[in-house]
């Protein structure tokens, strides 16, 4: 076999400074702190553009059609220009990034108006007493569709369930406290820390020792298992060398799973009856994937009444503790393969420089929109917050979060095309799955019992 | 293999995101190959493995244009 090696000395240039605007974590980033300081500005001018920009069906409540269409009447201007300026942002970052704008523009069209139904739908007096969350509606009818109807391939570039959950984070961290991420910031990352370390380990000794699968693919299902999914599994892929059939059988068992969950958690949340805080950290130790995630805790807040508490707590757990391992389960199994699985001399060893080379920028533009708010709305009493600044700011960027979100739940049902995953081996889904259970099951024991005052008090 | 003979330069690496989507469909359902934890990983289509810009092989075979890693 010829021989595959990494030389420093022969390294092109790095992506650099290109990366500010050919990756979509940074583009996550630019836009939500736009819309982050230019809704500040526009807050403190009593401009109603960022209300006007956020407009939706969702809070309607509404129990007849005719009603529903009076809202649309009304409104008819605002969800043009909403159109507008929501195509050009995504289209024109999108086309920058590579994706071309005419096609992308097709896409969206699609998703928006899919989008604008799936808040109708939430909006609708009786969605709540038939369990028609948004989220879970979205997803449900983006898989029927992708899966049933035979949709032209043009609208595929428009589905980009990464890029909309980032912005969303970024959105979120508008409406999340510092004070709070610095005092439950500890609490998620020790449980982030223990779940990251025992799936991990769970998966790969029952993949490599038990069912005899190539240490790559143990590898690979370990970090997608314990992290970030597919994402996890794409950032140690070169580090460990794995094949496209590797990430092939992790993307079937992360998306299969990941959908049970967002299907099953919720309900069974209910069925606990698991205080909102408690279910969000469960769903963040469990979920592998973000989006996946946000749309199983987005729907167990929205059955409770307390989204933004479910949310929170998500947040903390998954996207605050256990996506920054992302960097450092890359950085160790860099680590292995050069010092223990291939010993070959010139080859280049990784440095801690990894930990930031993979790590998931757009948690960045999270922590930014949080401290830019928290300072901002610093200055007020509560009162006023409550009344004023809540209403004109708060809410119109949590509407917009709500966009992003929809985006991306409609995304994942639309982009999951069953017939296209491929089949995986016996020992592959065993080791896999018995890493799921381990990771619910741990999951459930630190967030209700070791850890459930403190994030029922959330 | 010289300086110059690594992956990043040769025909068989893709790492340009929208290529890397279509080579390795289901990609986009939960993740990204436009995201920052792929960084520069792009897929060798000669052997069917990831790795990054700076590997390189004697199976080396010089790209047309450098591709670009996004």
């Amino acid at each position: 076999m010829n021989e595959h090696v990494a030389t420093k000395e022969s390294a092109p240039a790095p992506m650099g400074i290109k990366a500010l605007w050919l990756k979509e974590d940074w583009w996550a980033i630019w836009i939500g702190l736009t819309v982050v300081l230019l809704g500040i500005v526009l807050f403190l001018n009593g401009s109603p553009v960022l209300k006007s920009l956020a407009v939706n069906p969702g809070g309607l409540k509404w129990a007849s059609f005719d009603q529903l269409a009076d809202h649309f009447a009304n409104n008819a201007g605002k969800y043009v220009v909403q159109f507008v300026v929501f195509a050009l942002v995504f289209g024109v970052t999108s086309a920058i990034m590579g994706i071309k704008f005419g096609r992308f523009l097709v896409g969206f069209t699609f998703l928006y108006v899919l989008s604008v139904c799936m808040f109708a739908v939430g909006g609708w007096v009786n969605a709540a007493k038939y369990n028609l969350e948004p989220p879970l509606v979205a997803l449900v009818v983006g898989l029927l569709l992708a899966n049933l109807v035979p949709l032209p391939k043009i609208l595929d570039d428009a589905f980009r369930v990464e890029y909309y959950v980032k912005l969303g984070i970024v959105l979120l961290g508008a409406t999340f406290p510092i004070t709070l991420v610095v005092t439950a910031g500890p609490v998620a990352i020790g449980q982030a820390t223990i779940i990251s370390l025992l799936t991990a380990t769970t998966i790969y000794f029952l993949a490599t020792r038990v069912f005899g699968l190539d240490r790559r693919l143990g590898a690979v299902l370990s970090v997608g298992g314990a992290v970030c999914g597919v994402s996890g599994s794409m950032a140690i892929a070169a580090s460990v060398g794995a094949k496209r059939e590797d990430i092939y059988t992790s993307v079937t068992l992360v998306v299969v799973w990941a959908l049970i969950m967002i299907l099953v958690l919720p309900f069974v949340s209910q069925a606990l009856d698991l205080p909102a805080g408690v279910a969000g950290a469960w769903i963040g130790t469990s979920e592998f994937a973000d989006a996946a995630g946000f749309a199983a805790a987005s729907t167990y807040g929205k059955m409770v009444g307390h989204e933004d508490v479910s949310i929170k707590a998500f947040t903390l757990m998954k996207v605050i503790g256990r996506d920054l391992w992302i960097g450092i389960w890359s950085l160790v199994w860099a680590l292995i393969a050069t010092t223990q699985w291939e010993k070959k001399e010139g080859s280049a060893r990784p440095g801690i420089g990894e930990i930031w080379h993979r790590f998931p920028k757009f948690v960045i533009g999270f922590f930014i929109a949080s401290i830019v708010v928290t300072l901002f709305t610093g200055d007020y009493d509560a009162d006023t917050l409550k009344k004023v600044v809540k209403p004109a700011l708060m809410d119109p960027m949590g509407a917009l979060r709500g966009w992003a979100f929809i985006f991306c739940f409609l995304s994942i049902g639309l982009t999951t095309r069953f017939r296209e995953l491929k089949t995986v081996s016996r020992g592959a889904l065993l080791a896999f799955s018995i890493g799921v259970a381990v990771n619910v099951v741990a999951g459930y024991i630190l967030s209700v019992h070791v850890f459930g005052d403190y994030w029922a008090k959330l | 293999m010289t300086k110059q003979q690594t992956c990043g330069g040769c025909l068989h690496f893709v790492a340009d995101a929208a290529e890397l989507e279509r080579e390795v469909p289901g990609l986009k359902i939960l993740s990204s190959a436009f995201g920052s934890v792929r960084a520069e990983t792009g897929l060798c289509r000669q052997r069917d493995f990831f790795c990054v810009p700076e590997h390189g092989c004697t199976d080396w075979r010089a790209a047309a244009t450098a591709p670009q890693a996004a």
